[in-house]
């Protein structure tokens, strides 16, 4: 595509347009577009509501987004709050505000600082979360380092290498637990049914079945049943029903 | 026609593999989708898999790792289609398909272009194939491939089996998704099925190979 036809489009008050092809694209008041938009670069500083596919190369959204459709991008960046109605194909994604979607979400990287809602399977090369995430399917992904903080779950996890470590407290959380005794009412925890991978560490997790080649399970653990291949270890603080080895 | 299915446990037993690349060849998208089949046992949900299908494509995926990436074995794998035009002398010259089936097809279809794409090849491998079985004549032959011309779009990027079966000597040919479970009446003289991942992998690595 010629970059020289493609237009900008800005908008700073109320507006509805039919979608198009644009260049940079930027939203300081409120647009719907009533089909498919692809651009180049957009910016969401106000409401931009898409009723058809998005794909774009870069993207932030500071104020709210809503795709009816699919979207595609190449670098995602989530400040404010983004629905996504079909599924997502984006290859850096970055959330530190919400986001939620109904369909699959297919990335390379995930970074999340914020509030992940999958509905569907959530595929990644790296996942990172040291937010709140849940997803209704499956989460693949090579690997997978999550650091809790609030609710997180997922029905399944399945990758090469999974750790799910406790989060640290920040000062103010310290603060409130010195004052309400014994409170770990609000340290984040994982609730999951399955979690299949090479090299699994857990902490604060709630799970059914444990299955891998190594299983190490750290402190806060309530697992039912772990499987594993090559080395199993188990702390103190936590409770394993059933473990075997394959 | 009950397809055999092995539990993710006995798969990776058998084959020596690990969770991590189970999950990464799916997500490499090399393990189709369809065939991870979520079913209800004494521990929860178990996941299943097509016993023949699965082996085989694990076994296929670790010859063509030494010397292939992920990237490229999830390109013949899949089922896009590649992009190339052949003319017929090429194909002939190549050895990819018979000129007889060439020949047949152009007179089924009243073809008059005189160069192929990736889906005419494909139909026409899969001629190649039903008449070298020896099992069909040229004119059921022509109801196969007109069939699967016709309803091929219809199942978009799903995996499919071509059936071709007689009674009372009358032939009729039909299309089905895959994974399924079909049952036939005795009286059903069962010739010939083929499934179509399977023929579009055969072809691209004939296609490739050929380069």
């Amino acid at each position: 595509m010629e970059e020289k036809n493609k237009n900008d489009l800005k908008v700073n008050g109320i507006m509805t347009l039919p979608g198009g092809i644009f260049n940079n694209v930027k939203i300081n008041g409120q647009l719907a577009l009533t089909s498919d938009l692809e651009c180049s670069e957009f910016y969401v500083n106000g409401i931009l509501t898409v009723t058809g596919n998005l794909k774009a190369g870069k993207g932030k959204v500071n104020g709210k987004a809503c795709f009816k459709g699919d979207v595609e991008a190449d670098a995602f960046y989530i400040l404010g709050k983004t629905d996504i109605t079909g599924n997502s194909k984006i290859n850096d994604l970055k959330v530190e505000g919400q986001l939620e979607s109904s369909g699959n979400l297919l990335a390379n990287d995930i970074n999340i600082f914020g509030e992940v809602t999958v509905k569907g399977d959530c595929n990644a090369e790296l996942f990172k979360s040291k937010g709140a995430f849940s997803i209704g399917g499956l989460l693949n992904s090579g690997t997978v380092d999550v650091e809790l903080h609030g609710k997180c779950s997922a029905n399944e996890i399945g990758g090469e290498q999974i750790k799910i470590v406790k989060g640290t407290d920040y000062y103010f959380k310290k603060l409130v637990k010195s004052i309400f005794n014994p409170f770990n009412l609000f340290d984040g925890y994982l609730t999951i049914n399955t979690i299949e991978g090479d090299e699994i560490y857990l902490e604060n997790t709630k799970a059914k079945i444990v299955r891998g080649d190594k299983v190490k399970i750290g402190p806060n653990c309530e697992i039912g049943i772990v499987e594993f291949k090559n080395k199993f270890e188990l702390n103190d603080k936590s409770t394993v029903t059933e473990n075997k080895k394959i | 026609m009950e397809t055999e299915l092995i539990s993710k446990k006995e798969l990776l037993d058998l084959t020596g593999i690990s969770y991590g690349q189970l999950y990464r060849w799916k997500r490499k998208n090399i393990i189709p989708e369809e065939w991870f089949i979520k079913k209800s046992s004494f521990t929860g949900q178990e996941t299943f898999f097509p016993k023949d299908k699965i082996l085989e494509r694990i076994g296929k995926i670790k010859n063509m790792k030494d010397n292939l990436s992920l990237n490229d074995i999830a390109d013949i794998v899949s089922f896009s289609p590649v992009n190339l035009i052949f003319s017929k002398e090429e194909l002939l010259k190549r050895n990819i398909v018979s000129s007889t089936a060439i020949d047949n097809y152009i007179s089924f279809q009243n073809y008059t272009k005189d160069y192929f794409g990736f889906d005419g090849i494909l139909y026409l491998h899969i001629l190649d194939k039903i008449l070298k079985s020896g099992e069909i004549n040229i004119d059921e032959s022509k109801l196969i491939i007109q069939s699967l011309e016709e309803n091929l779009v219809k199942f978009k990027e799903k995996d499919c089996e071509v059936f071709f079966i007689r009674k009372f000597g009358i032939a009729s040919c039909f299309i089905t998704s895959y994974p399924n479970e079909i049952y036939f009446d005795k009286d059903i003289k069962f010739i010939y099925h083929t499934n179509l991942r399977s023929c579009i992998e055969e072809l691209k690595i004939i296609l490739n190979i050929k380069d």
